[in-house]
């Protein structure tokens, strides 16, 4: 027989929205305290503030200190991780569910006093610009942040996480504390809990260990629309050494409100997010480019970015770029076979019905549609939406929304030859080298 | 002697079942040496199908390294009566998850698919064990896809790179030395003959073991396995005794010259055998010295002294022995000989002290905890079952060593580190950046 464990939702905390996900399969509990802003908010030339805090409320609460902090989560035999999104951050926390009350315990500590000692400011902004130096191994990681600089020009969507030297640099105590004191109040929060633990017995350990969060208004963050970047153009991060080039091929996709969204998905998977789609037949198998190939569409509050990632050897380099231009094209122009489109439904489907044998997975149903400030219900009827798609209306969202004439293109590879073949290929002079360690 | 370092108990054609965490293990052998094992599980309604070849690239020669990774490839093409893709389609047309894995000393490729579909596994899966379709062009394209995958993870990857010349290093004159992945003028020279001869001689109902968890009865997946698996022959499988790595009776060291903005330390010790009860312990030193931010080289290294910007490590879960392997990324302006003299400072103190009675209790709580945690999912449990059955032939010794972990005191952790990270039983790459164009 199936059972699907229940799950619970309430408010809490003058505000704070919980989700709970009940299940005894195994002696364990997952945390989820999602705060909806995130790194949006970090104003111009403090780029990396949001992160730096994240870092800095790992170093743990007012007398305590980065040591004590780990040898309490490791007697606890608890994760713990604190991740910085565009629009959100989140403290996620795992542990043997006999040590979820003084793991909650010390959360709240955490969030709601944190240290940010100048002695530990001064270390993780240290560790920041030793990572940003090595991200210059990172070929993948450069191609991506070139393509958001290409797409989203003089647009928070465009500005890295991590920040850059300059910007690391400027970030001070009071930067941390102003964020802090915006970001964490409770009615920014969504907590998620799934695992082994009665909705009655979280909501006591919440109430008792996080009732003193603040209660003013969650920020509001205002994201300009996206302008249209006109044309072809293209980056080449200069690796000459590099026996192969990370290719990326983006344009401006979709966001969570679009009516087209469905349609869009659904077209995307038909056209390279499977194993079996055009895509990734004749770039991989057929011409054995790449180990690595597929479409992506990343979703935002606005416009996000469909993008195609490959890896072919310095060589094949641009003739893989040029059959994938084809393939973008023909797509756009001719939309996707009906029997693409009837394989991509059975595919989202049955991969929706997956999503089922472990809680955590089932509550990130919820949790990620209530952490992006839209109904937890957003996915309910994913399902019947998708298969309510027609092919007119797949090939009429791809035609709106994906532009081929507007490509950004990143490589990371050898300019020298790469910067005057893409010239050609692409027929623009808008083709750009610039040096790995360029921040 | 038998590939199987542990036979269980039940005889040829016959069955026994087993308590496996809560749930019940149903073990049968076919008479054509198949081990089927099937774990109900009617949670949720999905099925997860995996097929175990006790094949990896241990089992390779020199000249043919990455042949056992090459056929993995190899085994998403055509069969005699089903087209190139079909399987893939298949799978995916209904959401299944597909995809397959090779290390040292076995292969598996699993799907993790909708209960309605799972017998399709049992079709496609028997289907291409047998009437796989070799041709020259599959194979030349293919090739090419390799050769990518290795340019990806190893040749323009500083890490990727070091390690496979530390173990190249640390463990020559063993199978172990190569890479998984194959040597890339291996990979160039992979033909058709050397290809069919692979297929014939591993693909064989005695060299596998299939589990089938999830949504399903034992019985009526006996009955679809027999009728689908029963009548394929068994084949001659070459005798495989454990393997020993020539003694090492001094710190070995090389470097290699890459552009990357910092030096980087590859670092191996001779590790014990998966099977040994001393693979636990030192699983529980290596958690002690690096299995959290706050463990004893992350701490120092990283936070403290500022002097790397990662330090990690693991025991490889080899048949024969790997290593405990060593990641250290060094920071900016940071000497390599300071950093590896305080690595080598602090591991002597561990060695005199052993570890607080608290980092043992630290320790026994996370790997407890990493032990729950891969057993979450339903693919999860069947990749325990397959890993455990192809590498110590007995899928409930993952218990044994959640009881290891448990039962180590600070005296045994103590010697068993004093015993392997020896440094005469040491070797090191030391990664040297060079500048870039």
């Amino acid at each position: 027989m199936t059972h699907l464990a229940s799950h619970h939702a309430f408010g809490l905390l003058g505000g704070a929205r919980v989700l709970v996900e009940e299940s005894r399969d195994l002696p364990l509990v997952d945390l989820a305290f999602g705060f909806r802003s995130g790194s949006l908010l970090d104003p111009v030339g403090m780029e990396g503030l949001a992160r730096l805090m994240a870092r800095l409320l790992r170093s743990g609460p007012r007398g305590s200190s980065p040591a004590k902090i780990e040898d309490e989560l490791a007697d606890l035999g608890a994760r713990m991780s604190i991740q910085v999104g565009q629009s959100s951050l989140t403290l996620h926390a795992s542990v043997l569910s006999r040590n979820l009350e003084p793991l909650i315990a010390m959360v709240a500590s955490i969030l709601l006093e944190p240290g940010f000692r100048p002695k530990d400011l001064a270390r993780e902004r240290r560790a920041t610009l030793a990572r940003i130096t090595q991200l210059v191994d990172e070929d993948r990681a450069l191609a991506g942040r070139h393509l958001y600089r290409m797409l989203y020009p003089d647009h928070p969507y465009g500005r890295g996480m991590l920040g850059t030297r300059r910007s690391v640099r400027s970030i001070q105590r009071e930067h941390l504390r102003e964020l802090w004191r915006r970001t964490f109040t409770s009615r920014n929060l969504v907590v998620g809990v799934a695992g082994d633990v009665s909705a009655e017995d979280i909501s006591r350990m919440l109430h008792a260990h996080l009732g003193e969060l603040p209660r003013q208004a969650r920020p509001t963050v205002k994201i300009p629309g996206i302008p249209r970047v006109r044309g072809r153009r293209a980056r080449v991060v200069h690796k000459p050494e590099r026996s192969q080039s990370q290719l990326l091929v983006g344009t401006l996709g979709t966001h969570y409100r679009d009516p087209q969204l469905y349609p869009l998905m659904l077209a995307n998977t038909a056209f390279g997010e499977t194993f079996s789609s055009p895509l990734v037949d004749r770039i991989r198998k057929q011409e054995g480019f790449s180990y690595g190939v597929g479409s992506r569409l990343s979703l935002g509050q606005k416009r996000g970015l469909f993008s195609i990632s490959s890896f072919p050897s310095s060589e094949d380099a641009i003739d893989c770029l040029r059959i994938e231009l084809e393939l973008l094209d023909a797509w756009v122009e001719r939309g996707c076979p009906a029997a693409g489109l009837r394989f991509a439904k059975g595919y989202l489907v049955g991969a929706r019905g997956m999503e089922l044998d472990t809680a955590e997975k089932r509550l990130d149903q919820r949790f990620g549609p209530a952490l992006a400030g839209l109904p937890e219900s957003y996915w309910d009827d994913y399902i019947p939406r998708l298969r309510a798609v027609t092919k007119s209306e797949a090939d009429a969202a791809v035609r709106a929304r994906i532009r081929p004439e507007d490509v950004a293109i990143s490589i990371v590879g050898d300019a020298d030859k790469l910067v005057p073949a893409l010239k050609q290929l692409l027929g623009t002079d808008d083709v750009t080298r610039h040096a790995p360690d360029e921040a | 002697m038998a590939r199987r370092d542990h036979v269980p108990k039940f005889a040829t054609g016959k069955t026994d079942s087993v308590p496996f965490g809560g749930l019940t293990l149903h073990r049968f052998r076919l008479d054509n040496g198949l081990e089927l094992r099937v774990l109900p599980d009617s949670r949720a309604p999905i099925v997860s199908y995996q097929s175990w070849f006790r094949v990896g690239s241990a089992d390779e020669e020199p000249g043919r390294t990455g042949q056992a990774h090459f056929f993995e490839h190899l085994m998403f093409g055509a069969t005699d009566t089903r087209e190139e893709g079909e399987l893939d389609r298949t799978f995916e047309a209904v959401g299944a998850e597909i995809n397959a894995a090779t290390w040292t000393d076995w292969t598996y490729y699993y799907e993790t698919c909708p209960k309605r579909a799972w017998t399709r596994c049992v079709e496609l899966e028997s289907d291409r064990m047998v009437h796989l379709k070799l041709e020259r062009e599959r194979l030349l394209a293919e090739r090419d896809v390799v050769l990518s995958e290795r340019r990806s993870r190893v040749d323009d990857d500083v890490e990727g790179l070091a390690v496979e010349k530390l173990y190249a290093l640390a463990l020559k004159g063993h199978a172990y030395a190569w890479p998984t992945l194959g040597w890339a003028r291996d990979i160039r020279r992979f033909d058709l003959r050397a290809s069919q001869a692979f297929y014939r001689r591993w693909y064989a109902p005695n060299n596998l073991t299939l589990v089938v968890a999830g949504d399903v009865s034992p019985a009526d997946v006996l009955r679809r396995v027999q009728k689908a698996y029963g009548s394929i022959p068994a084949s001659k499988l070459p005798r495989r005794a454990a393997r020993r790595t020539p003694a090492q009776r001094k710190q070995r060291r090389t470097t290699l010259s890459f552009v990357t903005p910092t030096p980087k330390f590859a670092i191996g010790y001779r590790a014990p055998a998966f099977g040994s009860p001393d693979w636990a312990l030192l699983s529980v030193v290596c958690d002690i010295l690096f299995g959290s931010r706050g463990a004893r080289f992350p701490r120092s290294l990283v936070h403290e002294r500022e002097l790397c910007v990662s330090a990690r490590a693991h025991v490889t879960p080899f048949r024969d022995g790997g290593l405990f392997d060593v990641w250290l990324s060094l920071r900016e302006d940071v000497e390599p000989a300071n950093v590896l003299e305080l690595f080598d400072r602090e591991l002597t103190r561990f060695l005199d002290e052993g570890p607080t009675p608290a980092e043992l209790t630290r320790a026994q709580n996370s790997l407890e905890f990493s032990f729950l945690t891969s057993m979450e999912t339903i693919a999860g449990k069947a990749e325990q079952i397959g890993f455990y059955e192809s590498v110590l032939g007995d899928a409930t010794r993952v218990f044994d060593r959640l009881e290891a972990y448990q039962s180590a005191s600070v005296e045994s952790v103590r010697d068993v580190a004093r015993r392997y990270l020896d440094s005469t039983q040491r070797s090191v790459v030391e990664v040297v950046p060079k500048v870039g164009a």
